[in-house]
């Protein structure tokens, strides 16, 4: 096991390195660079050539692409990722500013995702096809389709309009600095998007529960005459769940990228709306810094969550 | 000093430790003083102006806040921190004031750092001394005096944010402004040897400058070439900043936060991208005039970077904003004036536009009756509806902000292409029909900017009148503005479709664009007639005269140019909360000097609930 | 077994009996159908519905989807800057508009249909692209274990460790936006995440003792994977349809809403961008948008998860 553990851990390096070529070579085969938005900038000059020669010398993109190559790998293993080309400070710095709200958001809507899905899709399977199980399976599919950035802007109507309140937009807090502005900020996002997640996961919940419990053993367990509770929690979840774990791993991907939308719509300083902005900008550094970041994160993840994936079912064994 | 802090801490600590025992001590010892003390009434709250319909134009408007405060204020109205809305928080091109275009880098640049002269009211081209003591004297057409202020200090950043002292400011932090810092400033801008001469963008402006001398530490003498009528215009500019060579590097720029120190009422505290921009007062500015009449004002503004009406509209009812505009979407403005009366509203123009550039030496927009043809078929009016819900104007060649300057109005709605009617709109479209038929109707590839994003919403609507009106096959695409820009200078995108910052005189409006030998000329006119009259402008120092041949020059650009199509601009609908006094609305960047008039009444009623 | 179809009350077409009979044995099923699976049948219902608005959006549009309607303005004075006729924009729905107009003017209810054409046809090319590749590769990966698993995954990791906006962004970049990449991103998108589920219910399989036993006689490995794996994971394969389509419109939504998609032909995620700038005042362009999005997910879901219920042997015959 710890074998394994290792070497997918130096896969895993091997995939980030293929990654951050990706974007790299990406990243300068689409058209327009950065020099061209600093130099040319709004109204335009005949000596704008000159202008975003210069501007391109100064940002180093006028070097070899494999020096520039060259300097971008060896500064991720140093440490070092460039400056940024808007606001020359260095990348490390600025995702490390943004990377807190991004992160906090992910955690909430797991949080409210996992709290809400578990019982109900316990439920709805143990139920199943009684009146409870189709209204839970109705608002599991509901909040399965309603676009989360809807219901973001329909609570956020909603709370202004009547309750007059909405959430500190100007001035966000970190969580360990004010827990409460901060919470405040993170609720409505986090509801948005955790219902989502969540949906997803009761249903496939419900429908892992649903095989399992019609397995063998699990009659056994009532022809016992066991209670249900026992039956449920004992023999019948942590079969169920295995599976889940998987969706949970890819769902991190899922929200990494639909927080764009909710961290643009409630104006949180996250990495999302950063990166995007970024992407437009063509700032080369940091694009390559939140790809980079990304990727470690859920290469890793989903490493965390197959060796789990075996710990809980032994009957899956990496060799 | 110490009580300004005081007030800063106490409305932190409340709000955010929530300390039980002592925080409520210290809030009720708190009250009790704010009781005391905000209990003398402050200045006349100015009440709300008549609002403008959309069909009226805009000349409803606060009154011009004047520049010093008049009657002393309660000590209580001074600090607290301003929360406005705008984009100085968008890392754009650079932070070198004279190397940057974008719009709201001069408002953040307008606060930090000074001009010899500025702007007092835009519409009404009134220009004041700043750096300056007086009006530059002129005895002749060509040489001006320009006599500074004494006393004028750089700022000492560190003494008001704490920490120490960066390199740029131990090298000029509080040392006094002379006419060689003014010199420096404007021979920098127009220097051929230096390595970043392309960056530029007044380039062509500073120019005209002949030769500078420095009669004494606080004269400067200047030459120009030539009489130029715009020239003190030219001064007080978007970039005509004064700065010291000494934070300026190597190659010629100082984009960098640390060399933000000038001698302006604002301190340079942070940018935060894509965040918020934070400035901080700088006690040592000179235009505070005497401080021991507790004259008020705000300890600094922040601008935060909330660009959809849904946001900004949530945060300016909860007074998170004190001040705000609609982005897009006038409605919500409309709706909460009518259900907030107290509310200080204003309209103003705003110096932005729509436009379509065409290069006019490229098959097929080579051929005017193509370019009167679009001209003709453009319906101003959908713009308008579509883009601002008709919260904007037709635009001639010179913005209508500009009253002294642009075409009056009654005669460019009689002019084709921007006259309504539906009779003349029809004889407008069977005209342009004709002429396209006239040009061989060519197919129409046009390339739309993608920002703000109702300019890209825009572009199947406006395919689709051009499709009905011509009976021609059009195409368009989306670009970033900064590649449109840059193709126009190679020439790869004949027709564009885009939103622009406008300027604030005549002459910057008409000159670089229009004139054979200026070097912002990306449509490549070239027209002797019209080199003349550019030229006569810049050279008539009677206003009556110059303001004549701008009408001239407008109409013959309409008449026989069409290079550039102008479309319409709109206007912001603006709203502060009552006890944002002395709150001006902004009608181009670059003006947030006048921030320094601002302050906060904390005895307005409506003051509660802010936090 | 044929008892315990008619107890499982769905038809089940045996060979015989209901392909030579078709007529009221046919209705009664549909109609068992219904009154025993009312939510799926509701979702197939949506499913039809919509696909309907898609396929003959030319006829059932009404109107044009950049149609711009006019209406008599009230601040008409000759002379000035104010015509006859303004712009219909933002009006509340009524019988000329059934969902009212959008700020353009423009018709939503024809705007609606025009965009089912395009949502439904962009998710339906990028599932089919991702479900093609995504079973493929997550039946040999799971099937073969070892070596090539390993670097299957590793690639199928470095497509998920993209963000999908990067990569959605650059091909928008890249490609000057048109409908076929954006299909094709968004199918690549969800590749690596369905190769993954599927994987996942292949590895369970796989140790199934049926399977067990068709290796023991000496089954090809190639008859393995279709004959016998690939039946079992017909189940997650139709899940993942339901819910992939259901996801992908949504990220389509998602983009059009942060402005990155095409903008012709209208998409329902940027009418819901758009209606929300407005929504104080008149929301029914955002409410019809929204709902649009929701209504659709929804039926698909059902649909898909109705369909799952009725393949799935085992909970047939509970």
């Amino acid at each position: 096991m710890h074998q394994y553990i290792i070497r997918r851990a130096l896969l895993n390096i091997v995939v980030i390195l293929l990654v951050i070529t990706g974007v790299f070579i990406g990243l300068r085969a689409t058209p327009g660079d950065f020099a061209v938005s600093q130099a040319a900038g709004r109204v335009t000059n005949v000596n704008s050539g000159e202008a975003t020669a210069l501007v391109r010398h100064d940002l180093g993109l006028d070097r070899p692409l494999l020096e520039q190559y060259g300097d971008f790998v060896s500064g991720f293993f140093r440490g070092d990722l460039g400056n940024s080309f808007a606001t020359k400070r260095p990348v490390m710095a600025e995702l490390k500013d943004r990377l807190a709200p991004s992160v906090e958001l992910a955690i909430l809507e797991i949080l409210i995702a996992v709290v809400v899905a578990v019982p109900v899709g316990i439920l709805s399977a143990v139920r199943q096809d009684t009146w409870l199980d189709y209204i839970l399976r109705f608002f599991a599919i509901f909040w399965l389709g309603v676009p989360s950035f809807f219901v973001g802007v329909l609570l956020l109507y909603f709370l202004s309009r009547w309750a007059h309140w909405s959430p500190p937009i100007t001035d966000y807090q970190d969580f360990f600095e004010n827990p409460w502005m901060n919470l405040q900020a993170m609720v409505l996002p986090a509801v948005a998007g955790g219902l989502a997640a969540g949906a997803i996961i009761m249903r496939f919940l419900r429908s892992q529960l649903l095989e399992v419990l019609h397995q063998d053993y699990v009659r056994t367990a009532w022809a016992k005459g066991l209670r249900e509770r026992t039956v449920i929690m004992r023999h019948a979840l942590k079969n169920a769940l295995i599976p889940v774990l998987t969706v949970v791993g890819l769902l991190l991907a899922t929200i990494a990228s639909g927080n764009v939308v909710l961290e643009t719509l409630f104006n949180l300083p996250g990495l999302g709306g950063y990166a995007v902005n970024a992407i437009r900008q063509n700032d080369y550094p940091v694009v390559q810094g939140v790809v980079l970041l990304v990727a470690t994160s859920l290469v890793f993840v989903n490493l965390v969550v197959d060796v789990a994936y075996a710990w809980l079912d032994p009957r899956i064994r990496y060799g | 000093m110490g009580e300004q802090d005081y007030w800063q801490r106490f409305w932190k600590r409340r709000l955010s430790r929530r300390r039980v025992l002592r925080g409520a001590l210290w809030g009720g010892a708190g009250l009790a003083a704010a009781a005391v003390v905000g209990c003398s009434g402050g200045n006349e709250s100015t009440s709300g102006t008549p609002t403008a319909s959309p069909g009226a134009s805009p000349t409803a408007r606060t009154p011009l806040a004047s520049a010093t405060a008049g009657t002393p204020s309660p000590v209580g109205s001074r600090g607290g921190t301003l929360h406005l809305m705008g984009v100085e928080a968008f890392p754009s091109d650079t932070l070198d004031p004279h190397q940057t275009l974008f719009g709201p880098a001069y408002s953040a640049h307008s606060a930090v750092f000074s001009k010899v002269l500025r702007y007092e009211s835009i519409e009404d081209g009134l220009i004041v001394p700043d750096l300056a003591i007086a009006m530059p004297e002129m005895p002749d057409e060509l040489t001006y005096i320009v006599r500074l202020r004494p006393g004028v200090r750089f700022q000492q950043p560190s003494k008001a944010l704490g920490g120490s002292p960066s390199a740029e400011e131990q090298a000029i932090g509080g040392r006094e402004l002379t006419a060689e810092d003014v010199k420096y400033s404007f021979e920098r801008q127009a220097n051929e040897n230096s390595p970043a001469r392309a960056l530029f963008v007044r380039a062509y402006q500073f120019g005209v400058i002949e030769s500078m001398r420095v009669v004494d530490p606080l004269t400067l003498e200047i030459r120009t070439k030539r009489p130029i009528a715009p020239f003190l215009h030219f001064l007080a500019n978007t970039n005509a900043f004064v700065v010291a060579k000494e934070v300026v590097d190597k190659s010629d720029q100082m984009n960098r936060p640390a060399a933000m120190i000038g001698t302006g009422p604002f301190i340079w505290k942070e940018q935060i991208a894509l965040q918020v921009m934070r400035m901080v007062r700088n006690p040592d500015w000179f235009g505070w005039d005497e401080p021991e009449l507790d004259r008020p004002y705000i300890d600094g503004y922040e601008s935060l970077f909330i660009y959809d009406d849904a946001s900004i509209e949530a945060a300016f009812r909860t007074k998170k904003l004190d001040s705000a505009f609609q982005v897009s979407n006038g409605q919500w403005v409309i709706d909460l004036r009518q259900q907030e009366p107290d509310l200080i509203s204003a309209d103003s123009g705003f110096s932005a536009y729509v436009k379509t550039n065409f290069v006019v030496d490229q098959a097929p927009y080579s051929d005017f009756n193509l370019r009167k043809a679009i001209h003709l078929a453009t319906d101003r009016r959908q713009i308008v509806d579509t883009l601002w819900q008709g919260y904007g104007r037709p635009q001639g060649p010179v913005s209508w902000l500009l009253k002294r300057w642009a075409l009056p109005e009654e005669e460019l709605l009689k002019l084709p292409g921007y006259r309504v009617g539906t009779q003349e709109r029809q004889e407008d479209e069977q005209e342009a029909r004709r002429l396209y038929e006239a040009a061989g109707s060519p197919d129409l590839k046009i390339t739309f900017g993608d920002q703000p994003g109702y300019v890209p919403a825009f572009a199947p609507q406006y395919k689709r009148k051009l499709e009905e009106v011509l009976g021609a096959k059009v195409e368009y695409k989306v670009w970033p503005y900064a590649t449109i820009n840059a193709e126009k200078a190679r020439g790869t995108v004949p027709f564009t479709w885009e939103y622009d910052n406008g300027w604030i005189e005549l002459d910057d409006w008409v000159y670089p664009y229009f004139h054979s030998q200026s070097s912002a000329n990306v449509s490549h006119v070239s027209d002797p007639q019209l080199d003349s009259l550019l030229d006569a402008q810049r050279a008539a120092f009677d206003f009556e005269e110059r303001q004549q041949l701008g009408y001239e020059i407008q109409r013959y650009l309409l008449e026989n140019v069409l290079a550039q199509l102008d479309y319409a601009s709109y206007y912001m609908l603006w709203m502060a909360w009552p006890y944002y006094k002395n709150f001006r609305p902004a009608s181009f960047f670059g003006n947030s000097f006048h921030l320094a008039n601002a302050w906060l009444d904390r005895s307005n009623p409506v003051w509660g609930s802010r936090a | 077994m044929l008892m315990g179809q008619e107890e499982a009350g769905l038809g089940v077409l045996t060979a015989g009996q209901e392909l030579y009979a078709p007529g009221p044995g046919w209705l009664r099923l549909v109609g068992r159908f219904i009154r025993r699976k009312p939510l799926g049948a509701f979702g197939i219902g949506v499913v039809l519905v919509m696909s309907l608005a898609a396929g003959a959006a030319p006829w059932l549009s009404r109107y044009d989807a950049e149609e711009r309607f006019l209406t008599a303005n009230p601040a008409y004075a000759p002379g000035t800057f104010e015509p006859e006729q303004k712009q219909d924009a933002r009006a509340g729905p009524s019988l000329k508009h059934w969902f009212g107009t959008d700020q353009g003017g423009r018709d939503n209810y024809a705007r609606l249909v025009w965009g089912a054409r395009r949502s439904l046809g962009v998710a339906l090319g990028a599932l089919l692209f991702a479900i093609l590749f995504g079973t493929s590769i997550g039946i040999v990966s799971g099937y073969y274990r070892g070596w090539l698993d390993m670097i299957l995954q590793r690639l199928m990791d470095s497509i998920q460790a993209f963000p999908a906006m990067l990569i959605l962004l650059l091909l928008v970049a890249l490609t000057k936006s048109s409908l076929v990449t954006l299909s094709m991103g968004l199918g690549f998108v969800a590749l690596a995440s369905v190769q993954r589920i599927i994987r996942s219910a292949v590895l369970t399989a796989r140790e199934e003792p049926h399977v067990e036993a068709a290796r023991a006689i000496g089954c090809s490995a190639p008859r393995l994977m279709c004959v016998h794996i690939l039946p079992n994971v017909a189940a997650p394969i139709i899940v993942v349809f339901s819910i992939g389509l259901g996801s992908i419109i949504l990220a389509d939504a998602a983009l059009a809403f942060l402005g990155l998609a095409p903008i012709e032909p209208p998409s329902w995620g940027m009418m819901l961008n758009e209606g929300r700038g407005y929504m104080n005042s008149q929301p029914s362009t955002m409410l019809a948008a929204g709902l649009a999005i929701t209504l659709t997910v929804l039926g698909f879901n059902l649909a898909g998860d109705a369909l799952r219920d009725f393949l799935d042997p085992r909970i047939r015959l509970q």
